[in-house]
């Protein structure tokens, strides 16, 4: 073997590694990642647009809880801000849900003292006192089934819970009480690492 | 033998940039190219879509498309905001919405969203992608080019919500 092959060989074997590192580096960090690095694994897609990760970082910080969030507000609206849920109405189940997170409208919000700031100001412009009117007072309910006593009401908190951030925020505040068990597509969406 | 030692180092170099490239790529996703930014119209919703902040936009809102056809993904199609049933100050437009599906449109990230209302999931879904290329007024080689994500709610179907589908066509 001439002088220099062996240094070389020695020479090749440390690039081969390299480069083999270097693919392995890349495929790892192509898997769905949590924002922060972490892989996600989740029977449920990662959102898009309104329910992307990206969109959905400034509300839910921590990785996990904004993986989980992005995959539960896809689950739950297909990231469709405008849908409405209203099987109230036909009295299955005691639900008026709305938006990307379909929040129920006849239990949320759960007083006037919570209601979010921009919500009690479009109750106020309306007319109403803010003080003593929540979304909840749009419906009267018999059992599972809801009747709209107020659609000037209905429509002003309908409006303002399509709108993706106010959801958005809203959905912060009720994980804030809770966990995603409030949500049942959290039993389809499980993240875990 | 000078020659080839040459050789040998300037493959040795070669290898080196390769692997030297590809760590700087994974360490920085972001400079890879993306798919969805090439404009070659592939059907990926695209994950990790920025989308301003309605409460926070520092940059210009996104101008509406008006006359009765825009560009979406290098596709003309109809104008869905003359169609608009709802619409969102930010620009986001529902466009149908009956009780089997519904279809909206994200201007922010070009992007359509078919949601279906109603099972049985398969049967509905064909119906909606036939209204929806009827609606826009493409071809179903045109509309899988556009950013579509075909979605079912948990409250239509648990066992098939959670999952981003594509338009079946396009498969």
């Amino acid at each position: 073997m001439p002088l220099f092959q062996k240094p070389l060989l020695i020479l090749s074997i440390i690039i081969f590694a390299f480069v083999a590192g270097g693919l392995v580096s890349h495929a790892t960090l192509a898997q769905p990642t949590a924002p922060g690095g972490s892989i996600v694994k989740s029977i449920c897609d990662e959102g898009t647009g309104f329910c992307s990760t990206s969109y959905l970082d400034r509300s839910f910080s921590d990785k996990f809880d904004n993986a989980y969030a992005s995959r539960i507000c896809h689950a739950e609206s297909t990231g469709n801000p405008f849908l409405v849920n209203d099987v109230c109405i036909s009295g299955v189940s005691p639900e008026y849900n709305v938006g990307l997170f379909q929040i129920n409208l006849l239990i949320n919000p759960w007083s006037t003292s919570t209601t979010p700031q921009t919500l009690r100001q479009a109750i106020a412009i309306a007319g109403y006192d803010p003080t003593n009117t929540t979304c909840a007072n749009a419906f009267t309910l018999v059992g599972s089934k809801c009747f709209v006593a107020d659609q000037k009401l209905l429509d002003i908190c309908v409006n303002w819970f399509t709108q993706p951030l106010n959801n958005v925020e809203f959905a912060k505040i009720l994980f804030s009480r809770g966990d995603w068990q409030q949500w049942r597509s959290s039993d389809l969406c499980i993240v875990t690492n | 033998m000078r020659r080839n030692q040459f050789l040998l180092f300037a493959g040795i170099g070669v290898l080196m940039f390769s692997a030297l490239l590809i760590l700087i790529i994974g360490a920085f996703p972001g400079l890879a190219p993306s798919k969805t930014q090439n404009g070659t119209g592939d059907n990926d919703p695209g994950n990790g879509a920025v989308i301003t902040l309605p409460g926070d936009q520092q940059t210009e809102p996104t101008p509406l498309p008006f006359g009765n056809e825009f560009e979406s993904s290098g596709v003309l199609i109809q104008n869905v905001y003359n169609q608009s049933i709802k619409k969102l100050d930010s620009g986001e437009v529902l466009f149908a919405d009956n009780t089997q599906f519904s279809f909206a449109y994200l201007p922010q990230t070009d992007e359509f969203i078919i949601t279906i209302l109603e099972t049985p999931v398969d049967g509905i879904i064909h119906t909606a992608e036939a209204t929806f290329v009827r609606t826009l007024a493409i071809s179903h080689t045109e509309a899988c080019k556009l950013k579509v994500s075909v979605g079912v709610p948990y409250f239509v179907d648990d066992s098939r919500a959670g999952k981003r589908l594509s338009l079946s066509f396009c498969e």
